[in-house]
Formats: structure tokens, C-alpha cells, sequence
């Protein structure tokens, strides 16, 4: 240091000018960067505040109605209980077909088939397939099950329908986690001389389980949260008695019900009672979401805690 | 003799193995064809919903009357004169889409920004979920929310300069903003994903250059991110263009396009677009109005396609996968 | 026995490390001498001044990933307008000490340094001081080519738009700094395609070119020649004499014949401990403790 201060020059009162440059200049970046972070900042707490308030406002009004029983009856009109009975019933069904086919579809793809052209053209189908608006896949499903097929306005309907919505994204989910199992793995089951689909069985789909049920929970939060593809494929409203597991009776769901309500359905009951079971089944609906989210998570890493100790 | 029976021994193993693969080889093709009828199954669907939407929307240009379709804003099927102009329709889905993308891109970004570049670990853990639950939220919530929230509120502002102060919170303007709450989600998770995959070593360079973080990401990481961001964009467009219940259910119009177009007030009157017709028409329609419903369906499919290839080739051109 | 041979040196301190590869690197090398011969300029020993100002003081630094220890109490004068190298075994910490000297360590989640680097009257270490202005003061080239997906002008001009600087100031200094880093031949034509498209040397020189854009005033290098083929590399350890009039240069190297060729001050990191610093031709002819007697010798077989 001290030598420093000896040695005196111009070229020293030169860098000594630069360097005082400089230091204006990062003074004015802080502060460019300063006011750049905070705009950012307040437009991410507006953006969470925004969805925080909606998920708050949703359940504040709904809640009330929730915790009375009644609400979950099927007499009158203030009441959800056939809705849920459906909407369960829906997810379960669609599950029970869109499952196997979604993870047969992915074990080819993953499993058996070659990169080249078809694998394409399948992936490009699937993306596709995926971006087509759901009441265009609605006005699909009305034209070749309903119509084609004979299955008019029913519960197969809707649940074939939404087949073709949930199956490209399932099917990403499921090759995500056909992928994920490691390769020496696999080679470890061929190697032991079984066949592939032997190994599939016993090495693949046991390994992938965690990946496979976010796959099948995720979907079903999509089945819970459709209504659009439904309208024309299931229709509106209900038979007098829904409590069946008859696929072939046109029925509605919770989220066809709120929309009914609030549109072609309004002046049919009072408007109050549409607010009260529409804010109720907004409630719910948010509630079994952020369930399903959250526990989809926690479940695959529970398995994958299983499979692992296994 | 020993050594024959040995031979003999190993002979009946070597058939019973052999069977025994062959029976698994016949599985093994069994569920191989299996599986590949499902993997196709995706091309033939996706083949059947333009097949079938097609067909059935072209129809209807075997009615004279149709021949407007592309060409006039009038869409009059019950007329004695009737009329089949989609293009108010296909018009108030480009417009709602176009300014709720436009509010949505800066927002966005902004927050996938925030979430990758700045934000402390407990904001990711609290907006991830979250973001996720509303990417999947029944747009018929969101649309009843915007029945009781939304279009009452607008209705209260924009009163002044609407035609009609009753309907003013229904229209192009409440639609807007539902898409903006339905398609945020899907842009921040797709931008944050884009974000992420720039490699950690863009912003070394740029902070090693005596940069800013906000000169970082300014000029470093969002022009890597380019095509990630590109792909956000057009899928939320995607999703905007095909939203239907929620936008249907604050849109309050009909079939008609409000007479003056070119003035902010038409964004604060009941409006139409393409969802909205179908959804409120479709089940009553026959004959050529009935196909027109279809067509509509297919202009649908036709434009959600265009944003597919377009985000595919945006993504091709991308730098870090 | 295989896998011993695979350990680093430090692992195996008193043995001496003869790595077929490298000798065969040492058997290809003489040519290249040679060629160095002819550029009269790498001399180091001519140009070293042992009585140079200390342009970064370093005292004392440990440096830890987490809880992992990476840097032992390391002390280290960094002398203004001379070329310090940094040697050592692979994994031994060079980087990391590299790193800690403008801060890019800040980016490590965890990472944690204690001690002194005295710069110019301050602390490098110290939470309060202004990252951005050291990193404009001291730049950094990295072990691996990070370009931008940018053009060529575009990467090299990137700190000068970071600083407002005028068009015309940009353009010059973006031939200039092409020049320096022995790259401007090889890219004239084409400045404005991809950066990407570079071989891996090329993009080492356009990070090379990048950092001397902005004309810090201290540079810091991690094996910037990792990548190049010899005539680069003497490319390169010119542009190194020719820079070390006007800048403080720290190298990192691998090599043991770069280090003489271009260094008046060596550092040999083991461990995460520094060894021993000295003047390049003291630590090459008497270093004075062991460990560094056998890395050298064990490189030069
Ligand atoms: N980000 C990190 N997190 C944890 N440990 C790290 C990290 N980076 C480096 N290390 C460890 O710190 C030690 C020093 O690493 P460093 O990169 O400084 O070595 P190096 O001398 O540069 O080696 P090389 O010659 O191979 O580049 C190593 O043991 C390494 O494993
Ligand atoms: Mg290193």
C-alpha cells in the first residue's frame, strides 16, 4: 500500500479518473437494477396476490354451504349429491379405460418403438391432440360416439370423449415416467433372459410406479375440472335417479351444474339458490384440486419411498 | 449308457426351455401388437376430430346461403334470408385472445422472471402449487367467480362510456380478463421452464462481465430463453382461443356484433365470439346453422392447429432443450 | 492398481505421478518450443520485476462449499502487471481461489469465504462491496467457453453495452479485443452469425476477447488454452506477454511448460492448501518443498 501512495503519475491520475467513471456508471446500474427488481417483484405479489385471493374468495364463500349436510343430499334443488355421485363416477370410469391405453400406448413408444418417422408422427399427433380446444373435442365426441356409434348423450359418451382429451397428456406423463428407469436397469432384466415384456412387467412399470400415479392423479384432476367437452357429449341434467352404475342414462357433473345454473339453466331456480350451490360446488371443486396437487406429490414420493425399502 | 442318459437329460431341458421362450415370444408379440394399437390410436383420433369436423362444417357450404361465411359479420340462420357470416364471431375470439395475451406476456414473464432470477425459496414453494392448481382450474369456477366478481365490477368502472350502463360489465372486457386468469398460469410455468433451461454458465458470462442481475437477465438470459418464451406464448394462446364456459359465461351477447366497432365502448357490451355461439347454440341448431356450429368448431381446430406447428418450429430453433 | 493410477496426485503425495498421457503430450511438445523460441517476447524472466506493487493482497482465505472445506488459509500477493500462475492437481482448488477473487463463488448456493483480499484499499470478501464494479475491475475468463447464443460482435460487445458505451467506441474495441485474442482472422467475415456455431477453441478466444473488451484491469484466467491446439495456444500466450504490460494476469494452467513460458509468479495450490508462491523460475529450479519438487518433476517425467 504504502508503496503505492509513493509512486505518483499521470498515467496513475488516469486510472484514477477511469475508475471514478466507473463508479458513476455502476452507481446508475444499481439503480436501474434496484427499480427494475422491485417492478419485478411487485408484479409477481400482484400475480400471486390475484390467484391467493381468488383461491381465498372461492373458499369463503363456498365453505358455508359445505359444512351443512344437507348440501350433500339429493332432494330439492339446493343440494350437490348427485353431482358428486356423478363426477366420481366419471373419474372412475375414465380412469378405468383411459389408464391401460395411455400406458400401453407409452410402453410402445418408449419400450418398443424405434426413433424414426412413426415416432414422430405419433408425438406430433399426441401434442396436437392436446392443444384441440375441448369443446371442439365436445362437438367430436357428439359427432362419432354419440352420433356414429349409436352411445347418444351418456355417461359412455362423455367418458369416450374425454378420453381423447386425457389421453395426450397422460401419455406424456406416463413416458416421463417409463423414461426416468434407469437403462442399466432395464438391461439388468433382459440380461436375465426373460422376454420384454417380461421385463416391462417385472423391471419397468414397478420402478416407474411413482411417475405413473402422478400421471393417473393429474388426469384426474382434469376429468374433475371438465365440463366444456361434456356438455354435448354427456348433456345438463339428470334422470330421477342417478344412483347407478348404468353407463348408458345422460347425467351431469358438478361443474356442468354450476355452468347450467348460471346460464341456460338460470330462472329455472332462484337466483340466490344458483349463487349459494354454484359458490358451494366452486368450493369443493377448488378443495378436491388443491387436495389432488398436493397429494399427488406426497403419494408418488410415499411409493417411491415403498418401492425403494422393497 | 451314463453318458447317453446325460445327453438325453439335457435334450428334454433344451425343448421345454424352447417352449418356453417360444410361448413367451408369442406374448411378447401379443402385447407388443397391443400396445402399438394404442400408440396409434392418438393419430387416429386426432385424424378422425379433423376428419369428422371437417366434413361435417363443410357441409354446409352446400347451402347458398353459406357462401358468406368468411366473408360477412352477420350470422342470421333463423332469417327468411339467412345469413351464415362468422366473421364477428371468429373476431371477438381474435380480440379477446390477442388482448389478453398482451396483458399476460409482460406479467408473465415478469413473474417467471422474479421466480427464477430473484425470488427466495419459500416464493417457488408457495407459487409452484399453486400456479399448478390454477392451470387446471375449472374455467367454469373462474367463470362464475367473473359473474359475481368480475362483471359487476367492470359494470361499476366502465358504466360512463358504455352504451348501456346495465350490461357494461359484460363483453370483450371481462372475457379478457378471465383468459388473463386462465392462461397466467400456463405462461409462467411453460416461461419459468424456458428460464430454467438456460444454462447457470449464460449468467456467469454476464455477471463475470460486470453486469447487473437485471442487465443479466435483460440481455443475457431472456434473448437465451427467446424461443422457450416464444412457446409460452403461443400455448396460452392455444388455451385462450379455445376457452369456452368461462368466457361464455361473461360474455352476455348473442349473435350479433355490436354496430360500432372502433370505439373503446365495444368492449364494454355484451359480445360474441366463436365458443360462446357454439356453446349456446349448437344443441338447438339443425340443417346448415348446425353445420355452421361444426365449421366454427373447425376454424377452431384449424387456428389451434396453426399455434401447434408454430410453437413446434419456435421450439425446433431453440438453443438449450 | 488401475484405480489407484486414477487417484489425483495429492492422493498419492510421495509417489511420483507418471501419467502416460502426459508424456506423451511432452514428447509432442519440443516443436512447439521451437516455435516459442522464434517469438522473442516469451521471456517472462525479462520482464519480471519482483519488486511490482501488490495489486490484490490475498490473506488467509478458507473458502467452504457447504461444510466441505475447499481453501485453506490461503495467502497470495497478486502483483500489478505480472502473470501469476496458478498450479496444482486437478480438484486441488484453483478455481475455486480464481473465483473467490471476483466473487462468481457468490452464485454457489452455500458457498462461504473468510479472510482478506485486499484490492485497491478494500476488502474483495467484504458483503458490502459493489460486485458489479469489481467484475468491471476485474474480469474473468472460464475453464469452459460460455458464449452467449449470440453473434460474435454481439458476445464480444456485451460488457461494453453494459457499460453505455457509444457505437462507434464499440466497434473499435470489438476489433481490437478480436485482435488481441488472436481470433479476429479467423471471424472477420463473419461477425454477425452465431457464436454457437465456433469451434470450441474459437469460442475460448471469443470469451478470451469478450473479457478483454472491457479492459479490466486485473484478468483472471482458467486454463484458457485448455482447449486449443498448440499454434493457438502460443497465439494466445503471446497475446498474454503483450497484455501483462497495461494488466495484473492470473493464470490457471495444466501446464507446466505455459506456466514458464508466461508467468514471472507461480502459485502451487495442493489440497486446498497453497504450497508455496514464487517467482516462476524459483518454484521450476528450487521450489522448496517436496510436494511441489514431485508435481513438477512428476509432469515433466
Ligand atoms: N459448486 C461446488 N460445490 C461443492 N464442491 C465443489 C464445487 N465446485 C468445486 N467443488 C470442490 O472443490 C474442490 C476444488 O475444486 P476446483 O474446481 O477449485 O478445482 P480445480 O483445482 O480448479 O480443478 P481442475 O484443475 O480440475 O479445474 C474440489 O474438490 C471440488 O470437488
Ligand atoms: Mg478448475
Amino acid at each position: 500500500m504504502s508503496a503505492q501512495q509513493q509512486i505518483s503519475t499521470s498515467v496513475e491520475s488516469d486510472e484514477r479518473q477511469r475508475l471514478l467513471s466507473l463508479e458513476r456508471l455502476t452507481q446508475r446500474l444499481h439503480l436501474k437494477n434496484n427499480i427494475a427488481s422491485g417492478i419485478l417483484a411487485l408484479i409477481t405479489l400482484l400475480g400471486a396476490l390475484l390467484f391467493i385471493l381468488i383461491v381465498i374468495k372461492v373458499l369463503w364463500d363456498g365453505i358455508p354451504y359445505l359444512i351443512n349436510p344437507d348440501f350433500y343430499g339429493s332432494t330439492g334443488t339446493g343440494t350437490v349429491g348427485q353431482q358428486i355421485f356423478n363426477t366420481l363416477y366419471l373419474l372412475i370410469l375414465s380412469e378405468i379405460i383411459l389408464v391401460p391405453i395411455a400406458l400401453a400406448a407409452a410402453i410402445y413408444l418408449v419400450e418398443y418403438a424405434r426413433q424414426g418417422p412413426l415416432v414422430t408422427v405419433i408425438h406430433f399427433a399426441a401434442e396436437t391432440l392436446a392443444g384441440v380446444p375441448s369443446l371442439v373435442l365436445g362437438l367430436f365426441g357428439y359427432l362419432v360416439f354419440a352420433t356414429v356409434l349409436h352411445l347418444g348423450l351418456t355417461r359412455l359418451t362423455g367418458t369416450l370423449t374425454l378420453l381423447c382429451l386425457n389421453f395426450p397428456v397422460a401419455l406424456r406423463l406416463f413416458e416421463d415416467a417409463l423414461t426416468s428407469v434407469a437403462r442399466e436397469q432395464r438391461e439388468g432384466g433382459l440380461a436375465l433372459g426373460s422376454t420384454k415384456w417380461h421385463m416391462i412387467r417385472t423391471v419397468v412399470l414397478p420402478s416407474s410406479l411413482p411417475g405413473i400415479i402422478t400421471g393417473i392423479v393429474l388426469s384426474a384432476g382434469k376429468v374433475i375440472a371438465e365440463a366444456a367437452a361434456l356438455i354435448f357429449t354427456m348433456g345438463s341434467s339428470n334422470p330421477s335417479n342417478v344412483y347407478t352404475l348404468n353407463p348408458m342414462i345422460s347425467t351431469d357433473n358438478l361443474t356442468i351444474h354450476i355452468w347450467y345454473l348460471k346460464t341456460v339453466g338460470a330462472g329455472t331456480i332462484p337466483d340466490n339458490v344458483a349463487n349459494a350451490v354454484s359458490a358451494g360446488s366452486a368450493a369443493l371443486l377448488i378443495i378436491i384440486l388443491l387436495v389432488i396437487n398436493i397429494g399427488s406429490r406426497s403419494i408418488g414420493r410415499l411409493i417411491q419411498r415403498k418401492v425403494m425399502a422393497a | 449308457m451314463a453318458a447317453n442318459s446325460v445327453n438325453v437329460k439335457t435334450e428334454n431341458t433344451n425343448t421345454a426351455r424352447s417352449i418356453g421362450t417360444r410361448r413367451g415370444r408369442l406374448s411378447d408379440q401379443i402385447a407388443r401388437g397391443i400396445f402399438f394399437v394404442c400408440a396409434v390410436l392418438v393419430v387416429v383420433i386426432i385424424f378422425g376430430v379433423f376428419v369428422f369436423l371437417g366434413i361435417n362444417g363443410l357441409q354446409m357450404f352446400k347451402d347458398p346461403a353459406a357462401r358468406n361465411f368468411f366473408t360477412s359479420s352477420s350470422w342470421d340462420p333463423s332469417a327468411d334470408s339467412p345469413s351464415y357470416g362468422a366473421l364477428g364471431f371468429i373476431l371477438g375470439s381474435v380480440v379477446t385472445t390477442l388482448l389478453s395475451i398482451i396483458i399476460v406476456a409482460p406479467i408473465g414473464f415478469g413473474m417467471a422472471l422474479y421466480m427464477t432470477e430473484m425470488a427466495p425459496r419459500w416464493v417457488n414453494a408457495l407459487l409452484r402449487p399453486l400456479l399448478e392448481v390454477f392451470t387446471g382450474v375449472p374455467s367454469v369456477v373462474i367463470g362464475f367467480l367473473g359473474l359475481v366478481v368480475l362483471v359487476p365490477w367492470i359494470a361499476n368502472i366502465a358504466a360512463p362510456i358504455a352504451p348501456s350502463a346495465a350490461n357494461a360489465g359484460n363483453g370483450w372486457a371481462a372475457a379478457t380478463l378471465i383468459l388473463v386468469i386462465m392462461i397466467l398460469p400456463t405462461v409462467v410455468s411453460v416461461s419459468i421452464d424456458a428460464l430454467r433451461a438456460v444454462p447457470d454458465s449464460v449468467r456467469e458470462a454476464s455477471l463475470a462481465l460486470g453486469s447487473t442481475r437485471w442487465q443479466m437477465m435483460k440481455d443475457a438470459v431472456l434473448p437465451a430463453a427467446a424461443t422457450g418464451l416464444g412457446t409460452a406464448i403461443v400455448l396460452g394462446m392455444t388455451r385462450a382461443i379455445g376457452e369456452a364456459l368461462a368466457v361464455s359465461m361473461v360474455l352476455g351477447g348473442d349473435i350479433h356484433l355490436p354496430a360500432k366497432l372502433l370505439t373503446p365502448s365495444v368492449l364494454f357490451q355484451p359480445n360474441i365470439n366463436i365458443t360462446n355461439a357454439i356453446v349456446l347454440y349448437f344443441s338447438e341448431a339443425s340443417g346448415t346453422e348446425r353445420n355452421g356450429y361444426f365449421m366454427l368448431g373447425f376454424v377452431l381446430l384449424i387456428i389451434s392447429f396453426l399455434f401447434i406447428c408454430v410453437s413446434r418450429y419456435i421450439a425446433s430453433r431453440s438453443v438449450y432443450k | 492398481m488401475e484405480k489407484q493410477s486414477q487417484r489425483p496426485a495429492y492422493l498419492a503425495q510421495n509417489e511420483v505421478e507418471i501419467n502416460p498421457l502426459n508424456k506423451t503430450q511432452v514428447e509432442n511438445l519440443p516443436e512447439v518450443s521451437k516455435e516459442a523460441q522464434h517469438m522473442g517476447s516469451f521471456d517472462p524472466t525479462k520482464t519480471l520485476k519482483t519488486d511490482a506493487t501488490t495489486k490484490i493482497d490475498v490473506q488467509h482465505t478458507n473458502f467452504f462449499y457447504g461444510a466441505k472445506q475447499a481453501l485453506y488459509d490461503v495467502s497470495l500477493p497478486i502483483r500489478d502487471r505480472q502473470v501469476t500462475a496458478l498450479i496444482g492437481p486437478s480438484g486441488c482448488g484453483k478455481s475455486t481461489f480464481l473465483r473467490t477473487l471476483n466473487r462468481m463463488n457468490d452464485l454457489v448456493p452455500g458457498a462461504r469465504v473468510e479472510g482478506l483480499a485486499n484490492f485497491d484499499g478494500f476488502n474483495i470478501y467484504d458483503p458490502k462491496t459493489d460486485v458489479v464494479l469489481l467484475r468491471q475491475r476485474i474480469g474473468m475468463v472460464f475453464q469452459r467457453a460460455n458464449t452467449f447464443p449470440k453473434s460474435i460482435f454481439e458476445n464480444v460487445a456485451y460488457g461494453l453495452k453494459v457499460q453505455g458505451k457509444p457505437q462507434n467506441v464499440i466497434k473499435e474495441r470489438v476489433e481490437k479485443s478480436l485482435h488481441g485474442a488472436a481470433l479476429w482472422d479467423e471471424v472477420k467475415d463473419r461477425l454477425n452469425t452465431s457464436a454457437l456455431g465456433l469451434s470450441g477453441g474459437q469460442q475460448q478466444r471469443l470469451c478470451i476477447a469478450r473479457a478483454l473488451a472491457v479492459e479490466p484491469e486485473v484478468l483472471l484466467m482458467d486454463e484458457p488454452c485448455s482447449a486449443l491446439d498448440p499454434i493457438a495456444t502460443l497465439k494466445i500466450e503471446e497475446m498474454i506477454t503483450e497484455l501483462v504490460k497495461d494488466y495484473t494476469i492470473v493464470i490457471v494452467t495444466h501446464n507446466m511448460q505455459q506456466a514458464s513460458r508466461v508467468s514471472h509468479f507461480t502459485g502451487f495450490f495442493l489440497s486446498g492448501k497453497l504450497v508455496e508462491v514464487a517467482s516462476t523460475a524459483d518454484i521450476f529450479e528450487h521450489p522448496h518443498h517436496k510436494e511441489t519438487e514431485d508435481y513438477i518433476s512428476g509432469r515433466f517425467g
